[in-house]
């Protein structure tokens, strides 16, 4: 296994960049750039704006990478700055929303999982658009990006509590939309 | 635990597998088992398909870094007033000690000395520790300064 491959801890490569192997920094934007890029389309709300999004997000994470001091895992730190990044971004695209169903690519899944995604994506659309709009990044990135409470307060901002309770909210409306699916098959 | 405790508790869970008290209620009801798969298969999906159309910024991202200033490990300014902090208050506590002050008694200087030379050490230790890496901010800082009060007399 060499230090800077596909299997290195981001605590390595980081070690690594700092000792001046700048190259070893692609490894880290390889592994994350699919959340920077989904982040920066909730955004933005176009796909070119989210790789220059992107870009700049991972541009900024190098040049202050000292900064990183591993109170949080590497991951949590480059979502806070990828958030708010997208906060000053976001000034000029209007409100954060979630991925579509047209910009994602589902075409690897079978007709029925498809619709269950569907089903899912709209249900949190909606859990979204029924919340102050500053929270619905929360959502995506409790639903879609895998982050635990604490690490979405860390990135955010927002209490624990308080992303805790619209998680809360919105799985319970999203076991009613798949119930209610579920029904009418 | 009844199931609309573990409905409520299954809303409430963070990413992170079910924990024992749900587990065991899901081992033996049925309808709570399936609604806790299904919600989480469908989480499953959302989280699955990428951003169409996007392609691998790796490329870009990588052209640029050579252009931009390269991070290099420093010590925060706050961990450096924290030691230091910590360095003085021990050269004025230290000699406050009843036990410091019991072995001065009994050895004098033949244990003061020491005490003293070695916190003095650590003093010029840290001192010289802290000129060295902060010689690239004193040289900026004084072309900075240079460069104000030519500014100033022109
Ligand atoms: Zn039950």
């Amino acid at each position: 296994m060499s230090p800077g491959g596909p299997e290195a801890a981001d605590e390595d490569i980081i070690a690594r960049v700092l000792d001046g192997d700048t190259d070893a920094f692609s490894a880290l934007v390889r592994r994350y750039q699919r959340r920077i890029l989904r982040l920066g389309y909730g955004f933005l709300k176009d796909v070119e704006s989210a790789e220059d999004y992107a870009q700049d997000v991972f541009v900024k994470a190098y040049v202050g990478l000292a900064g990183f001091k591993g109170r949080s895992s590497f991951s949590t730190w480059l979502t806070r700055i990828a958030y708010n990044a997208g906060i000053n971004a976001k000034r000029k695209a209007g409100r954060y929303e979630p991925l579509e169903s047209e910009p994602v690519d589902t075409r690897s899944l079978s007709p029925e999982d498809a619709h269950i995604r569907a089903e899912t994506a709209e249900a949190l659309t909606k859990a979204m658009a029924a919340l102050p709009e500053k929270y619905a990044v929360c959502l995506d990135l409790y639903f879609r990006e895998g982050m635990k409470y604490e690490d979405i307060g860390a990135a955010t901002g927002f209490p624990v509590n308080t992303i805790k309770s619209h998680v809360f909210r919105a799985k319970r409306d999203l076991r009613e939309a798949l119930g209610a699916g579920e029904g009418s098959v | 635990m009844t199931c609309d405790r573990f409905l409520a508790a299954l809303d409430g869970i963070d990413n992170e597998p079910l924990p024992a008290d749900l587990a065991i209620h899901a081992r033996s009801c049925r309808a709570c088992a399936s609604e806790s798969a299904a919600l989480r298969a469908a989480i499953g999906l959302y989280r699955l398909p990428d951003l169409a159309g996007s392609s691998d910024i790796t490329p870009r991202v990588t052209a640029l870094l050579p252009f931009m200033p390269a991070p290099r490990r420093t010590v925060s300014m706050r961990d450096w007033i924290i030691t230091g902090f910590v360095i003085v208050s021990s050269i004025v506590l230290v000699p406050l000690l009843a036990e410091f002050r019991a072995l001065k008694a009994v050895y004098g200087s033949g244990f003061t000395l020491p005490v003293f030379l070695a916190l003095g050490s650590l003093v010029t230790l840290y001192g010289g520790l802290f000129v060295m890496s902060h010689l690239d901010d004193f040289s900026r800082r004084l072309k900075a300064w240079q460069i104000h009060q030519h500014g100033r007399a022109a």
